[in-house]
């Protein structure tokens, strides 16, 4: 692999990619490359830049610096309607002037595709999004899923090389969006198609995503498999924004025999098993709360941290402590829901949890 | 990406619509301004220096009194048209029948779309001695020999607060519209009833619409020409007819200085109601408006019905008895009319001078709307997207034909084709109505394309359709009714283009309302009844033929929203 070249395998390939507006810098050079076949999302709250980042893609924003490669081709300059690439936009922009079938066959038509192809491709895409029958209804007369399906559809039928997905799932209610998380993931393993998908919905991108990368602040903050980076956060920004966790600052005392580190948080010492901190240093560590074992002080474990529950919230199968475990340190812990042993406000109890869980973060 | 390219093109989509406003406007402007510096004596014209026109204008008391005159003329039918305004637009929202509602505002607008020559013929048949009210009020005897209603300021008023009044009345109607519903209801909460809410929170929200139409309505009004000129029987002694005389004597210089003085009047008007409307500006309602129409009951919904029939009333009343007029037996306009006759078809038809003229109004009318329109629709778009520094400075640019008097830019467009020697040309008419009608397409086009889901341009250009097909098949779809009504706009701004071109045309090519002026100015007989039926006529099937554009377009766009 020289420098030069863009990686065979990477559909689309990012390079120091830069995007300023005026004095705002919306993406500060990103690098990242997407691979043929993947469910790619990228991942952040509003204004990280990660909308910018999927328009650069796209072709409708200009990099103001570095480069952006399509299967190997550098297309800094070529507008969106000469790119292989395909927009699923947040607002849909479905044509309301058209029914469905004159929006799906849009794109085959400005290319000229002889109108038998066109009927062909149209029936098959109509049918793997679950819309065939539709071809002559109106925009308006569409449920919201069905709109979602129709942009989908319009999208595919062009056979992208990569289809890019704005946050399309959002204006959907809840139970709808979960359904179409699940036919989405289904639709891009059928079609094999390359989908980079920008989301802030942590769960949504947890679901689908083959990789995801964590935006913030216009760089990628982490990426990784969605696993790697629920369980092995490498900032606290990534911590916090991928589900609920505890972020302790502590201070590393030393280093055990089996290559843990001995860390102090306000007087609580527990063992961390990630290396690569030096005795005196002050670090953050993010610990998951359902990492975090609970157990009636009477049945303390020997490593465990006594502590006094101060709030309990109720949810469903899961139920969720607050443990005042020293002066300043307070842990939220999640555990199921158990008939058996549940604690109330005031309660003793005492808390442990594994060396591998507390992750040692960069920031 | 559409907007990066259009801004590689911004400057050459602008170039139509700059040599436009530029090269005849701005041009014909310059060249007044120079040209009340030249000196007039003995009845001759020579280009020698001298302020003589400038002084003869600020030291002759009669001078002065013309200027008090056109101010205190716009004022009172300022006055009178935000009084029988106000009321109208008040009364519209509590309109709930749509089909009335869309039948009043076609009414209060039809005066824009009828001739003005024709309309001012109606208040001729309704106000002179044997007209029509005179003749009821003398039936029914409530006076005992006519009153003079016509050829004195009194005429004049009322004909010009008719064609001004939708100007009034959709600016304070539009505020009106937004005004939201919930402060009406905390004011009542408060404790406030009907009228003390409506002085204390209605009529202060509105006020900014007020200002709007004031500011349209008295700019229109002190460069008013053909109604003081037909109706005020030579004792309305105003500028723009100081003007039209001077231009006829040869007078260059005086009547620069006289269209520069109207000028300035019309943009200290402009300026001060600005100055106003600036200061209102902090009481734009915050949040989003909850618009309701109040449910009609009560003496007060009551008055302000008979307050909007009286109007639509008043606003009809000269077309309808214009079409009754043409049927008129009798030829003098006596009412009620004396038998039923077709002789003044036969006579439009047959008369040369209406038959040139209509072909002539029809040639210009077209060729300017399509210049009009398509330099309109290049510069909307470059102004609207184009990224261009100046977007402010350039609109204003294009709009200021519009504060221009028409009859200042009839006398300055005249010399500058005098001295480029196409005075008379149809080519040179084509052009001027074009600028005229510029700012008309300019807004409604600009208004249209910021209304256009520019999303739905980018998933075009996704879909790979270039900037040009994405223009034709998702852009112009979108603003097919704003550029309908820009065409209809334009066509019918130069079909009645009177008061600037009755300088311009020579009789090869005088255009139908020029024709229609000379020959009232001659006649008084129900040939122009018959003729101004005609076009009534024609104006409806345009309208009804562009409606029917605009609804299906609308409502395709509302349907879609839903």
């Amino acid at each position: 692999m020289s420098a030069d070249a863009a990686r065979a395998s990477d559909v689309i390939e990012l390079r120091e990619v830069t995007r300023s507006f005026g004095d705002v810098v919306a993406v500060d050079h990103v690098s990242l490359g997407i691979r043929q076949g993947e469910f790619f999302a990228l991942l952040g709250p509003s204004g990280c830049g990660k909308t910018t980042t999927l328009r650069i893609m796209a072709g409708f924003e200009r990099p103001s610096g570095g480069d952006i490669y399509l299967r190997g081709r550098r297309v800094n300059d070529v507008p969106p309607y000469r790119r292989e690439t395909n927009l699923v936009f947040q607002q849909l922009a479905l044509f309301p002037h058209m029914d469905v079938y004159d929006n799906v066959a849009f794109g085959l038509r400005v290319k000229r595709r002889p109108a038998a192809d066109i009927a062909g491709s149209v029936r098959r895409v109509l049918q793997l999004v679950d819309l065939a029958g539709y071809e002559r209804r109106r925009m308006h007369e569409l449920s919201g899923g069905q709109q979602q399906r129709v942009a989908i559809a319009r999208a595919l039928v062009n056979e992208p090389a990569v289809l890019l997905l704005d946050e399309p799932l959002g204006a959907l209610d809840l139970k709808l969006r979960l359904q179409m998380q699940r036919e989405l993931k289904a639709m891009q393993r059928r079609s094999g198609t390359t989908f980079v998908y920008v989301t802030h919905d942590q769960g949504e991108a947890l679901a689908m995503a083959d990789r995801v990368a964590v935006m913030q602040l216009g760089k990628i903050a982490q990426l990784g498999a969605p696993e790697h980076i629920y369980s092995r956060p490498a900032t606290r920004f990534v911590a916090h924004f991928i589900g609920d966790t505890n972020i302790i600052p502590v201070t590393v005392r030393d280093r055990g025999a089996d290559g843990a580190a001995i860390l102090d948080a306000n007087g609580v010492r527990f063992a961390a098993t990630d290396a690569d901190m030096r005795p005196g240093e002050m670090r953050h560590i993010s610990l998951r709360p359902e990492k975090i074992r609970i157990a009636a002080a009477h049945a303390a474990r020997p490593d465990g941290h006594g502590g006094t529950v101060t709030d309990v919230t109720f949810l469903g199968p899961l139920t969720r402590y607050e443990v005042s475990v020293a002066e300043g340190l307070r842990l939220v812990v999640q555990t199921q829901t158990d008939s058996e042993e549940h604690f109330r406000k005031d309660d003793r109890v005492s808390l442990s949890w594994p060396p591998s869980a507390a992750v040692v973060l960069k920031d | 990406m559409l907007a990066f390219i259009a801004r590689r093109r911004a400057p050459l989509q602008l170039l139509p619509a700059f040599a436009l406003t530029a090269g005849v406007f701005a041009a014909a402007m310059l060249l007044l301004f120079s040209y009340s510096a030249f000196t007039f004596r003995g009845g001759q014209l020579t280009e020698e220096v001298s302020f003589l026109a400038w002084q003869k204008f600020f030291t002759d008391p009669f001078y002065f009194g013309v200027v008090t005159k056109t101010l205190q003329l716009a004022l009172e039918v300022t006055a009178a048209a935000l009084l029988i305004g106000y009321p109208t637009a008040y009364a519209l929202t509590k309109v709930r029948s749509a089909k009335f509602l869309v039948a009043a505002y076609i009414i209060i607008f039809s005066p824009l779309l009828v001739s003005l020559v024709v309309r001012v013929y109606g208040w001729l048949l309704l106000l002179s001695d044997n007209g029509v009210i005179n003749q009821a009020l003398l039936a029914i005897g409530v006076i005992a020999a006519p009153i003079r209603l016509i050829y004195n300021e009194t005429g004049v008023v009322i004909a010009l607060v008719h064609i001004l009044l939708p100007f009034m009345v959709f600016p304070i109607l539009s505020v009106l519209l937004q005004f939201d519903h919930a402060l009406r209801e905390a004011a009542s909460d408060l404790g406030a009833n009907r009228l003390q809410t409506f002085l204390r929170v209605v009529l202060p929200m509105s006020l900014p619409g007020v200002v709007a139409g004031c500011q349209i309505v008295f700019t229109l009004a002190i460069s008013a020409f053909v109604t003081p000129e037909l109706l005020g029987g030579g004792k309305v002694q105003v500028l723009s007819r100081a003007i039209w005389f001077n231009v006829v004597d040869v007078n260059w210089p005086l009547a620069a200085v006289e269209a520069i003085v109207l000028l300035a009047l019309a943009l200290a008007a402009l300026a001060l109601f600005d100055l106003a409307a600036r200061s209102l500006r902090a009481m734009r309602p915050t949040g989003s408006p909850r618009p309701r129409r109040d449910s009609p009951g009560g003496f007060i919904d009551a008055f302000l019905r008979i307050v909007l029939f009286a109007v639509l009333a008043f606003v009809l009343s000269p077309l309808v008895f214009v079409v009754i007029n043409s049927f008129n037996g009798s030829a003098f306009n006596s009412f009620p009319p004396q038998g039923f006759s077709m002789q003044w078809y036969q006579f439009v038809l047959g008369y040369a001078q209406f038959r040139e003229g209509m072909v002539n109004s029809l040639i210009i009318a077209s060729a300017s709307t399509l210049v009009a329109v398509a330099a309109g629709m290049l510069a909307a778009l470059a102004l609207t997207r184009g990224g261009i520094r100046g977007r402010g400075i350039l609109n204003a640019f294009f709009l200021s034909p519009l504060v221009m008097p028409r009859v200042a830019i009839g006398i300055a467009v005249f010399i500058l084709l005098i001295r480029l020697r196409v005075l008379g040309t149809t080519g040179s008419l084509v052009l001027v109505h074009a600028m005229l009608s510029l700012p008309f397409a300019l807004v409604l086009l600009t208004a249209s394309l910021v209304n256009v889901n520019r999303t739905l341009e980018e998933a075009s250009m996704d879909l790979g359709a270039g900037p040009l097909r994405t223009f034709w098949s998702v852009t112009l779809p979108q603003i097919r009714a704003g550029l309908v009504v820009a065409a209809v706009f334009a066509f019918i701004t130069s079909f009645d283009e009177t008061e600037a071109s009755i300088f311009l045309v020579r009789p090869s090519n005088t255009t139908l309302p020029i024709q229609m002026f000379l020959y009232l100015e001659q006649y008084q007989n129900p040939t122009l009844a018959a003729l101004s039926t005609l076009l009534i006529a024609a104006t409806i099937i345009l309208v009804v033929v562009a409606l029917r554009f605009v609804r299906g377009a609308e409502l395709a766009r509302l349907v879609a929203r839903r």
